[in-house]
């Protein structure tokens, strides 16, 4: 692979390569671009140097590929009570907004300053990742007996907050006003309750 | 007349380049969580693109390099190759996102799901860039990005607080609940997004396209000096027109459709449909010129001919690249992979990346033999060099930052 890299390369046309003798010489900067070292040119290499040079370049992307996700799969799950705490906290925080993100739309969508299709969208959007927080914050396990207290006192309100929102999505979609604004009381009293939850936690 | 034309090189670049998917996002998400607070990053990174495109810009008209001859030239062979790897997938992660964010446009006007939309617009994305001129794409576009205006117009409709939003924007600090960390994840996220390198190569190869010379020079500084802070403009009126309606709110923004919402609330259904429109040229223009940034990238690296001045036969391999690009991007987006998050990972791997981009057209727009009397001027070069080191500082910040936070969570 690298020996044919290298000669791909070796093909590549070479242009004259000038150096930086005529810079200003009274600019600061240029004195330093100047002593700038001249790359080791391709035609003064032989043929193994030449594939050392592309392998080297392919080695050390290689290396960045590999150890990248490696890092990243070196972050640990929450499992203590602050931990747990934490992400009961960030989940309320993002349900909240998410309840939000849907109310808005659909009060705009009523009074008629919205288009349909944008509407339904974002109100899709948003049913699909008041889903997503509420099985996150589900399938952590509570490490502590108050924490399974906790747990309780929070899944409810998400789940109910992720119904309203259902419910919300299926109004608008059967573009039955009555229903949406029924939805939209209801997720009023889930964002009354999350905001009450956000101050308790 | 002309010499508005000759403006909209540099607008489309601002819009396509400064607006697109990434600064859609980031310019939403920064402004719902952090206000105006992180209006220096916009600010920053306009700055310095603005300078270094000039820098670009001249090198192409003067010195006849774009900017991947000025790599290969300065940087040699093997660091060039692997610059033009890094750089070529970073550009791709680019094109991919590009394409996710015409189609989640498109399922904002239609309601039809975005994947049915992906290939359509792969399609569509290589036939504009085989079959239609350089001047269709930086007129059309150029001048459909512009509805990104109803921005700012939204600005003076919503009950904006000035005063607080002047004072967030110049006096920074790290919002309550809101780790450090976080806040610069997201200023680098924005400084990323602005300097990213595929804006500077297709900057000074659309020079190279638009045949350049030493008296294009005034009408090169015309666009980089405009059509660049346009960019910034229309970038921070976004940031700021979420300030008023999705902060208060709390609402964490991860979908396109979000930041479109303030403008729906100040302007209803045509704001909205300008919006719209604006996001579609946006994103269109810069998958487009991400795909061409990938053909000139490699062509100018091995020395090829490359350009869409030039028929498939007589650029067989910048030809094929854009090809290859658009393809590959569009099965990557195919695999249902999140359009919003692979946006968010392409602006910050480009702001660890630009320093070896744009650290050789320092060095060309340098050299006197190549640029003559139009070699660098002591103004240019200390902010050069202010930039150059504030982006090594930015790309060594960058990995572990994404790490500490998780991608900014």
């Amino acid at each position: 692979m690298s020996a044919l890299l290298a000669d791909w390369i070796e093909r590549v046309p070479r242009r004259p390569t000038r150096s930086l003798t005529a810079a200003r010489p009274s600019d600061p900067t240029s004195r330093w671009v100047r002593s700038y070292p001249e790359p080791r040119r391709w035609e003064a290499m032989d043929r193994s140097a030449r594939t050392t040079a592309v392998a080297r370049a392919l080695g050390t992307l290689a290396t960045a590929a590999l150890v990248l996700p490696a890092l990243t799969g070196c972050v640990s799950p929450a499992i203590d009570d602050a931990g747990y705490r934490g992400k009961a906290v960030h989940s309320v925080d993002q349900m909240l907004g998410i309840v939000n993100t849907a109310r808005l739309a659909v009060r705009l969508d009523l009074r008629g300053r919205m288009i349909e299709s944008v509407t339904d969208t974002v109100v899709s959007d948003a049913e699909n990742d008041a889903q997503s927080v509420l099985s996150a914050f589900e399938t952590v396990q509570p490490p502590s007996e108050r924490m399974v207290l906790l747990r309780s006192t929070v899944d409810t309100p998400l789940q109910d907050a992720a119904s309203n929102i259902s419910d919300l999505r299926i109004a608008e979609r059967r573009n039955e006003r009555p229903g949406e604004r029924k939805a939209l009381g209801e997720l009023a009293k889930s964002v009354a309750e999350l905001q009450k939850l956000q101050a308790r936690l | 007349m002309s010499r508005l034309l000759q403006l909209t090189l540099g607008v489309v670049t601002a819009i396509g380049g400064f607006v697109d998917i990434g600064n859609l996002v980031t310019s939403g998400i920064t402004g719902a969580r952090f206000g105006t607070s992180l209006t220096w990053a916009i600010v920053l990174g306009t700055l310095g693109m603005t300078i270094f495109a000039e820098m670009a810009g001249r090198v192409s008209a003067v010195g006849g390099r774009a900017v991947f001859h000025a790599v290969r030239e300065r940087l040699g062979v093997r660091t060039a190759l692997v610059n033009v790897i890094a750089s070529g997938l970073l550009s791709l992660l680019t094109l991919a996102a590009e394409l996710g964010g015409v189609s989640l446009v498109l399922q904002l006007a239609t309601g039809i799901n975005y994947i049915v939309w992906v290939p359509v617009v792969g399609l569509s994305t290589w036939l504009v860039v085989w079959r239609l001129p350089f001047s269709f794409l930086e007129n059309v576009f150029g001048l459909l990005g512009l509805a990104l205006i109803v921005f700012v117009i939204a600005l003076f409709k919503l009950p904006t607080d000035w005063h607080v939003m002047w004072h967030g924007a110049t006096h920074p600090s790290v919002p309550y609940g809101e780790g450090h960390p976080t806040y610069f994840f997201y200023a680098i996220s924005l400084f990323g997004a602005a300097m990213v390198p595929y804006q500077l190569v297709f900057f000074s190869s659309g020079g190279r396209e638009e045949k350049w010379n030493e008296s294009s020079i005034g009408e090169m500084r015309l666009n980089s000096i405009v059509g660049l802070p346009l960019g910034g403009l229309l970038s921070i009126a976004i940031m700021w027109a979420t300030v008023p309606v999705l902060q208060p709110l709390q609402v964490d923004v991860t979908h396109l459709g979000q930041v479109a919402l303030p403008v729906a609330q100040a302007l209803g259904v045509t704001g909205l449909a300008l919006a719209l429109l604006g996001f579609f040229a946006a994103t269109f223009a810069a998958a487009a010129e991400s795909a061409l940034t990938m053909g000139y990238m490699v062509s100018q690296y091995f020395g090829r001919t490359w350009g869409k001045m030039h028929r498939p036969a007589q650029a067989p391999l910048f030809h094929l690249v854009c090809l290859v690009s658009v393809i590959t991007a569009t099965a990557f987006i195919l695999t249902t992979v999140d359009p919003v998050t692979v946006t968010i990972v392409s602006v910050v791997l480009g702001a660890a990346a630009v320093p070896l981009t744009y650290f050789p057209v320092l060095v060309v727009a340098n050299d006197r033999e190549y640029m003559g009397e139009h070699v660098n001027k002591a103004v240019s070069n200390t902010f050069g060099v202010v930039f150059l080191i504030i982006m090594v500082v930015t790309s060594l910040a960058t990995l572990p930052l994404l790490f500490i936070t998780k991608a900014g969570q």
